[in-house]
C-alpha cells in the first residue's frame, strides 16, 4: 500500500532522513519510533508529499510527489500532523465536514456519527469553536477529521503529545478500535503505548532505520530498543504506576 | 576561560565558536567597493543630461528605500508613509533654506520628519499590521494636503515650489549633475555605513524578534515599543533626508511626487530588490528607476506598443516575484548556497508570507515540525559531560545569581483569575513557590495551567496579586515580571525562526546595556565589549542544553524537542531566579526526559526556583517535592507526589483508572474517552461509572 524506498529528506544543507526503506501493507499497523530529531516527522511529511524528497514514496504504486498533497489525500493517504492543526475559527462539526473533502466518493469512511461514537466527548460540543477546545479535544478532533476522509492509510504524528495521562489512554483506546479497520502508520515517543498498538515497528536514529521487527520482537529486545531510544535503560514508571 | 577544556559530547567546547557576527566580515570594504563601482558606472556608462539625472534619481531612491528597509524589512511595519515623509523633508527644507543655507534646511527637514514620525508612531502605538498601514495612508494624505494648502510653507502656488536653493559646500553650489552625483555618493556611503553599524549590533536582531513575536520579546525584556518607534523614526528621517536633497537638487517640487504612487513604489523597490538586505533596497531602486525608463524608450521606438508598457511592467513584476521570492539580491544568496542557518543574511521573508497568508507550495517549510539533523545526544547529560554545574566557570552567570534571590517565597500568586468572555479559565488560584523548590503543576488538558502561567507572566489580562521574591509586581506587566527575575518557556516552543540559535539566546541575556541605536553608532567599542560578554554567556547556556554545535544554525532547522531545549537555554541565559516551564518534556523521549530532569535539578541547586507544568507522571514524581493539581481553573489538591497520585479526584480527572491486563485497549475504551474528555462538570451523565 505504502512503499518507501531509499527516502532522503534535506532542509538546506541538513539531511534529516538519509535513506529509509519502509512499507505498510493493507491491514497493518506500523510504528515509527526514535529519539528527538531522528527524522520521524520528516519521513511522515515526505510520505504525504508535504516536503520534497529524494528516493521514492509510492502509495498504491503512484509516486506521492507526482500526485501532490491534495491528490494523495484524496487517494486516501491521510496525515494527522504533529500539533493537531485543527481550524480554530470553525466549529467542531465544521472541522469534521472539512475532513470529508478528501473523501472523494469512497464509501468505506467513517460517518460523522461514527466519529462522535468513537469520541463521545466531541458529540457534546459540535457547535463549539475549534479555538475553545482543550489539547485533548483538539487531538480527538484531528483524528476524527482524518477518519471522516475515509483514510486508506492513516498517518499519525505523536498523537499523545501534550496530553494528560487519562487522555493518552483514551486516545490510544480509540486508536486501537480504528486500527481494526484502517491501516495506520504511527510516529510516537511513547514507546510502550506504541508497541502495544502496532504489529510492526521501525526505530529511526540519525535519519536511518537502525532496528525493526514485530512489536513483540521489539518488546522482548527492550534493552536494545532502549539503547537506541536513549543513552540508558529507562524504566517506564508511568505504566508501572498505572499497574500498581 | 575555565570551561574551555570541557566538551559536550561531540559538541565543541565553549569559547571556540567564531567571533560574534558583529565582529565578523568586511562590511566596509563591501561599501567602498560598491561606491567605487558606482564611480566607474558614472564615468563609463552615464552620458547625456537625461542619463545623468537618472543616475542621481537612482541614488536618491536608494537612500529612501534603505530607510524603508528599516521600517518594513527589519521592523515589519507596513508603512505607506515613506514618500510623504520625504515630501515633508522637501517642503520643510525649502522653506527653512529660503533665506539661509541648504544645511539649515536639511537640519529642519531631519528634525521635522523625526518629530512628526515619532508623534505619529506613539499616537498609533496600538495599531498593528494592516491597521497601522491604514493609519500611515491617513497621515500621508494629511501631510500632502498641508503641503498643498499651507501658503507660508509652499509660497502660495498650490504646492508647486520653484527656485529652491542649491546644495552648497563651502560656498560652492552643486549645480552640475556630476557634482550632485558625487554628493549623493558620499551621502549613500554614510547611510550604508550607519546601516552596517546597526546590522552589526543587537539592534537588528532585537527588531527581528520583536517583529516576529512581540509578546515573547516583551517577556524576554526587549523594549518592544521603543524599538518599533525607533525603527519607524529612523526610516522616516532617512525619507526626510531624501526629500530635502531631492528638492535642492531638482530646484523644484510639487505635491504629486509624494503621493501614494511613490509610497507603493517604495514597497515595490524593496520587495523586488530583496526585503532582507540593505543591498536589496539599492538594487530595487535601480530596477524601479531604469526599467520604467527603458520601457518608456521602447514605447517611443515602437509606437505600436503604446499601452503595452504597463502590461510589460506588470508582467515583469509578477515574474520577478514568482521566480525570485527573496528579491533580486536573493540570487546572490542562492549562488553562495547558504549553509543551513546562515538564514538571516539570506533571509526569506517567511514572516511576510505568513502575514499575507501566501504560501509557497513547492518548498519545504522548515517549521517547528521539521525534524532535522539527527544527533543521538540531543541533550547533554550534565553528569557525564565535563561541565559539572557545581563548578561554575568564569562565564557562568549562576555564581552571582543565588544572592539576588530575596528572602521569603520566590513567587506568591494570590487568587489569580482569568476570564475569556464568560468562561473562567482560571478561577482564583493561589499558589506559592518556595525558594529553591521545584513545584509541579498538573491537571487535565484545558484545566487552566497554561493560562495561569500566562497570567503570572503578564501576557493575558488577569486579576489577583503577585509578588516575586517578596516584591509586589503588577499583573499584566510582563517587563516588570522579567525584571524581577521570572522567565518562562512555552507549551508550543516560541523560538524566533528567522534568527540563529545563539541569537535566540542572546535576546534574553540580562545585560541590556548598549543595545540601542545610539550605542551602535556612537559607542561601538563599549557595545562590542558587552556583546562579547553576552555571546560568552549565550554560548554557555547553549552548551548546557547540548545545542552548542547548532549555535549558528537557524532555529527553524531544529526539531520540536530541540526547540524546547533552545527555550530552556534562552531562559538560562537570562539569569533568572524563577523559571516557569510549560510542558518541557513534550516531544522528548524517556531518556531525554530524564536528562532534562537532571538539568532542571542542577538549576535548582544553583538557587533557582522552578514551577513545572507537565503530563509525564514519572518526570513530575522524579523531579518535584510538591505537586499542585488544577482542575477547571481551580486548585483541587496540593501535596507531595505520592499523596497526590492516590488522591481520588486526581485519579478520576487526570490519571485515569488503572487497568492491569491491558492498559491500552480497554474494552470500554469509548467509555473511558467519555470520562476523560469531559472534565467539564456540565455533563454528569457521562461520568465514568463504567470504569
Amino acid at each position: 500500500m505504502l512503499e518507501i524506498e531509499n527516502l532522503v529528506v534535506s532542509y538546506g544543507a541538513v539531511e534529516a532522513v538519509r535513506g529509509v526503506d519502509l512499507s505498510v501493507s493493507a491491514g497493518e499497523v506500523v510504528g515509527l519510533l526514535g529519539p528527538n530529531g531522528a527524522g520521524k516527522t520528516s519521513t511522515l511529511r515526505a510520505a504525504s508529499g508535504l516536503v520534497s524528497y529524494g528516493g521514492s514514496v509510492r502509495f498504491d504504486g503512484k509516486e506521492v510527489s507526482r500526485l501532490g498533497v491534495e491528490k494523495a489525500a484524496k487517494a486516501g493517504l491521510i496525515h494527522v500532523p504533529e500539533g493537531r492543526h485543527i481550524f480554530p475559527t470553525l466549529t467542531v462539526h465544521e472541522n469534521l465536514q472539512v475532513g470529508a473533502t478528501a473523501r472523494a466518493g469512497r464509501a468505506d469512511g467513517y460517518s460523522f456519527e461514527e466519529v462522535y461514537a468513537l469520541f463521545p466527548a466531541l458529540a457534546g460540543m459540535r457547535d463549539r469553536g475549534g479555538w475553545a477546545l482543550s489539547g485533548g479535544e483538539q487531538q480527538m478532533l484531528a483524528v476524527g477529521r482524518a477518519l471522516v476522509a475515509a483514510p486508506r492509510l492513516l498517518m499519525l504524528d505523536e498523537p499523545s503529545l501534550g496530553l494528560a495521562p487519562i487522555l493518552v489512554k483514551a486516545v490510544f483506546g480509540a486508536l486501537r478500535k480504528i486500527a481494526e479497520r484502517t491501516p495506520v502508520l504511527l510516529v510516537e515517543q511513547n514507546t510502550v503505548m506504541a508497541l502495544k498498538l502496532c504489529h510492526r515497528a521501525a526505530v529511526l536514529s540519525g535519519g536511518r532505520i537502525v532496528l525493526s521487527g514485530t512489536a513483540a520482537d521489539l518488546s522482548d529486545r527492550s534493552a536494545i530498543l532502549d539503547s537506541y531510544l536513549g543513552q540508558e535503560r529507562v524504566h517506564d514508571a508511568e505504566v508501572e504506576h498505572l499497574k500498581a | 576561560m575555565a570551561a574551555s577544556d570541557s566538551t559536550t559530547g561531540r559538541g565543541r567546547p565553549v569559547g571556540t565558536l567564531k567571533r560574534p557576527p558583529v565582529f565578523r566580515g568586511q562590511p566596509y570594504s563591501a561599501i567602498v567597493a560598491f561606491l567605487v563601482a558606482l564611480v566607474v558606472f558614472r564615468l563609463v556608462w552615464v552620458d547625456g543630461l537625461a542619463n545623468e539625472k537618472q543616475a542621481n534619481t537612482w541614488l536618491l531612491y536608494s537612500v529612501l528605500v534603505i530607510g524603508f528597509y528599516f521600517v518594513f524589512g527589519v521592523s515589519g511595519q507596513f508603512a505607506f508613509s515613506q514618500a510623504a515623509f520625504a515630501g515633508l523633508g522637501a517642503y520643510t527644507s525649502q522653506w527653512a533654506s529660503k533665506n539661509h543655507s541648504f544645511w539649515l534646511g536639511l537640519a529642519a527637514a531631519l528634525a521635522s520628519s523625526a518629530v512628526i514620525s515619532m508623534l505619529f508612531a506613539l499616537l498609533v502605538k496600538r495599531a498593528a499590521h494592516f491597521y497601522f498601514a491604514i493609519a500611515t495612508l491617513g497621515v500621508s494624505e494629511i501631510l500632502i494636503l498641508v503641503f498643498e494648502k499651507w501658503k507660508s510653507l509652499n509660497g502660495g502656488l498650490g504646492g508647486e515650489v520653484t527656485n529652491i536653493r542649491d546644495i552648497s559646500i563651502f560656498g560652492r553650489a552643486l549645480d552640475s549633475y556630476g557634482e550632485q552625483f558625487a554628493f549623493l555618493l558620499v551621502l549613500l556611503g554614510i547611510v550604508m555605513t550607519l546601516g552596517a553599524w546597526l546590522e552589526r549590533s543587537p539592534f537588528v536582531r532585537e527588531n527581528i524578534a520583536n517583529r516576529d513575536h512581540e509578546v515573547v520579546s516583551k517577556t524576554l525584556g526587549i523594549p518592544s515599543l521603543q524599538l518599533r518607534v525607533t525603527s519607524f523614526v529612523l526610516g522616516s528621517v532617512l525619507a526626510g533626508l531624501t526629500g530635502a536633497c531631492w528638492g535642492a537638487l531638482n530646484g523644484f517640487i510639487e505635491t504629486l511626487t509624494w503621493g501614494v504612487e511613490l509610497g507603493l513604489g517604495v514597497f515595490l523597490m524593496l520587495i523586488l530588490g530583496g526585503i532582507g538586505s540593505r543591498w536589496g533596497a539599492i538594487v530595487g531602486a535601480w530596477f524601479y528607476t531604469y526599467i520604467v525608463d527603458f520601457l518608456d524608450k521602447a514605447e517611443k521606438e515602437f509606437p505600436s506598443l503604446i499601452g503595452g508598457r504597463q502590461i510589460v511592467y506588470g508582467g515583469v513584476l509578477v515574474i520577478v516575484m514568482i521566480a525570485l521570492p527573496d528579491g533580486i539580491v536573493g540570487i546572490w544568496g542562492r549562488i553562495r548556497r547558504p549553509k543551513a542557518g546562515a538564514a538571516r543574511q539570506a533571509s526569506t521573508p517567511n514572516w511576510l508570507v505568513t502575514l499575507l497568508g501566501l504560501k509557497r507550495a513547492s518548498r519545504p517549510e522548515p517549521l517547528a515540525a521539521a525534524e532535522t539533523e539527527a544527533s543521538d545526544d540531543t541533550l547533554t547529560d550534565p553528569t557525564s559531560a565535563g561541565t559539572a554545574p557545581s563548578a561554575p566557570s568564569a562565564a557562568d552567570p549562576t555564581s552571582a545569581r543565588a544572592s539576588t534571590a530575596g528572602d521569603g517565597p520566590a513567587l506568591v500568586a494570590d487568587t489569580i483569575a482569568v476570564s475569556f468572555g464568560g468562561v473562567k479559565a482560571v478561577a482564583g488560584v493561589s499558589l506559592t513557590l518556595h525558594q529553591n523548590e521545584i513545584l509541579g503543576l498538573i491537571g487535565p488538558n484545558g484545566s487552566g495551567k497554561s493560562t495561569f502561567l500566562n497570567a503570572v507572566n503578564g501576557v493575558v489580562p488577569a486579576t489577583g496579586s503577585l509578588s516575586i521574591n517578596g516584591q509586589p509586581v503588577r499583573l499584566g506587566n510582563s517587563a516588570g515580571v522579567r525584571k524581577a527575575g521570572l522567565l518562562r518557556t512555552y507549551q508550543t516552543p516560541q523560538t524566533f525562526l528567522h534568527l540563529s540559535c545563539i541569537e535566540n539566546v542572546l535576546l534574553s541575556t540580562a545585560d541590556r546595556r548598549y543595545t540601542g541605536i545610539a550605542a551602535a553608532w556612537f559607542l561601538r567599542p563599549l557595545m562590542l565589549k558587552h556583546e562579547k560578554a553576552r555571546w560568552a554567556r549565550a554560548e554557555a547556556a547553549l552548551e548546557r542544553v547540548g545545542l552548542l554545535d547548532k549555535a549558528e544554525r537557524s532555529a527553524a532547522g531544529l526539531s520540536y524537542g530541540q526547540q524546547r531545549l533552545l527555550e530552556v537555554a534562552r531562559v538560562i541565559a537570562a539569569e533568572p531566579t524563577i523559571i516557569l516551564l510549560d510542558e518541557p518534556s513534550a516531544g522528548l523521549n524517556a531518556a531525554e526526559t530524564q536528562i532534562l530532569a537532571r538539568h532542571l535539578r542542577s538549576l535548582r541547586d544553583e538557587g533557582i526556583s522552578l514551577l513545572v507544568v507537565d503530563h509525564k507522571i514519572d518526570f513530575i514524581s522524579d523531579l518535584c517535592e510538591r505537586v499542585a493539581v488544577l482542575e477547571l481553573g481551580t486548585l483541587v489538591a496540593e501535596g507531595d507526589p505520592v499523596t497526590i497520585w492516590d488522591d481520588e479526584r486526581v485519579i478520576n480527572a487526570y490519571l485515569g483508572v488503572a487497568d492491569d491486563d491491558d492498559p491500552v485497549g480497554m474494552d470500554d475504551a469509548s467509555a473511558t474517552v467519555a470520562t476523560a474528555a469531559t472534565p467539564r462538570p456540565a455533563s454528569p451523565g457521562s461520568t465514568g461509572s463504567e470504569a
